[in-house]
């Protein structure tokens, strides 16, 4: 096929037909996105962490939020190394991971 | 190929092209609307999550379901009319007594709902009712313009909704991050302030000197610290501008700094617990609390400094964030430097952890 009787193709009426399957994909593919958009909705919780702290020999432990923590709060669990009671220094989200998205 | 394209090619050519002159507008408007419609099931989804998840806290806190549902439908329908400002005068005393009223209604519902909840809890439950309305009012007001727009068939008011959309859509999600720390009782970003507070009086007796707003005294460097907080681990913001006040009133003469910290909201592009220092009163809401430490501060010619703690809304409602939690030392560290600069041994300064203190006792 020689180069010009394919651009004459191109050029005719099978471009008008290109561009309307271009213009109606375009239009499909708008409203796929906006339907997913509206189905996504993230609620999970954020993992929670408390950070607790042996206030004799400053002992730091780290462990899964459970009910009732809050900051300044006195534990009821005693530190590995001295058998003090422990107290909460913090609670904060687990930091995220960096994601390959 | 040849002459007989002519008719039919050229309808198809300028088909679309009539079609766009005299309706594009109207097909503008459709797509609009077909976004707008998306993003408002999805609001209407958040809403019902968040009225489901405080139903849940009610029934599990001990409130009969049906009442519980009466009662949030109550709460989340009251509403707070502001004084009138034609006369300003003395407003601000006006507008305080209002807010009082609204919040000890509030608490009293919950309370009546659940007659045995302990105060930290009725507090916390009052926090996750105020972020459901907040959805509630959000998803109502949107729905409100787009049916408006939809029935005027006014484009401009729809292609407006569309343009606020996307912002209105980050507030929504912040408030909908809210509900799982407000439900748990778990520290929230806006919270930093009082954790700063809480580490400073490590461990020193506390007492409470305004409505809901304990006080520690401390020593450092031959300075007399006062720290304010929020009382917690229950959710609110007690009254550090009457805290300040008062204890003004107590000191006279001897209070030459006062220090407040606080969580602000960042810029897109800041980093999540960037420090900023600055003078003035660092504290959000209506502003009678901010009123009061103003109008105290310039009475006695007390310098006023700030250190805020930059955080974005979604990061100030929710959980703390990692970041935020280890911003504490460095504030810490800051606000002891602003007090080797700007007093001298004896004398006494005012500190005030300003924020929500759900999750952060003292
Ligand atoms: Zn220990």
């Amino acid at each position: 096929m020689e180069p010009s009787s394919f651009v004459n193709q191109i050029g005719g009426e099978s471009f008008i037909y290109v561009l309307i399957l271009v213009f109606v994909a375009f239009i499909v593919m708008n409203f796929v996105d906006s339907i997913r958009k509206g189905r996504r909705l993230r609620i999970e919780p954020p993992h929670a962490q408390t950070e607790l702290v042996c206030p004799s020999c400053n002992l730091k432990e780290v462990r899964s939020y459970r009910e009732g923590d809050f900051i300044g709060k006195v534990s009821d669990e005693n530190c590995k190394s001295c058998d003090h009671t422990l107290s909460m220094k913090g609670i904060y989200a687990e930091p995220k991971k960096i994601s390959s998205r | 190929m040849g002459g007989e394209t002519s008719i039919f090619t050229m309808i198809i050519l300028y088909l679309p092209f009539l079609f766009f002159l005299f309706y594009g507008q109207k097909f503008q408007m459709q797509m609009a609307m077909f976004e707008i419609r998306g993003h408002l099931k999805q609001l209407n989804k958040m809403r019902n999550f968040a009225k489901n998840q405080t139903l849940t806290t009610l029934s599990k806190a001990g409130a009969k379901i049906e009442d519980a549902k009466k009662g949030l439908e109550l709460m989340l329908n009251y509403f707070t009319i502001l004084p009138e400002s034609m006369d300003p005068a003395g407003i601000v005393a006006k507008v305080e007594h209002i807010l009082d009223v609204r919040d000890d209604k509030l608490i009293r519902e919950v309370k009546t709902l659940v007659p045995d909840l302990s105060d930290p809890d009725a507090r916390n439950l009052e926090n996750l009712v105020e972020a459901t309305a907040a959805l509630e009012q959000i998803y109502k007001i949107l729905r409100h313009f787009f049916l408006l727009g939809k029935k005027t068939g006014n484009i401009y008011l729809i292609i407006q909704l569309q343009m606020i959309m996307s912002l209105v859509m980050i507030e929504a999600r912040a408030y909908l991050s809210a509900i799982h720390a407000f439900r748990n009782g778990q520290p929230i970003g806006d919270g930093i302030g009082a954790l700063v507070a809480l580490t400073m009086i490590g461990g020193a007796e506390t007492t409470e000197i305004a409505k809901e707003t304990a006080v520690a005294e401390s020593k450092f460097e031959g300075r007399k610290l006062l720290i304010v907080k929020a009382v917690g681990p229950g959710g609110n913001t007690g009254k550090p501008g009457e805290a300040v006040k008062k204890l003004i009133e107590k000191n006279k003469k001897k209070v030459k700094l006062i220090v407040m910290v606080d969580g602000a909201l960042k810029l897109e592009g800041e980093d999540l617990g960037d420090i900023a220092e600055g003078v003035g009163a660092a504290i959000g809401g209506i502003g009678v609390e901010k009123f009061k430490i103003e109008e105290q501060a310039s009475e006695y010619q007390i310098p006023l400094h700030a250190i805020i703690i930059k955080q974005s809304l979604a990061d100030a409602v929710s959980l703390m964030k990692k970041e935020l939690y280890d911003s504490v030392e460095e504030v810490i560290d800051r606000i002891r430097r602003i007090i080797r600069d700007n007093t001298k041994k004896r004398q006494t300064v005012i500190i005030a952890g300003i924020g929500n203190s759900i999750g952060i006792a003292q």
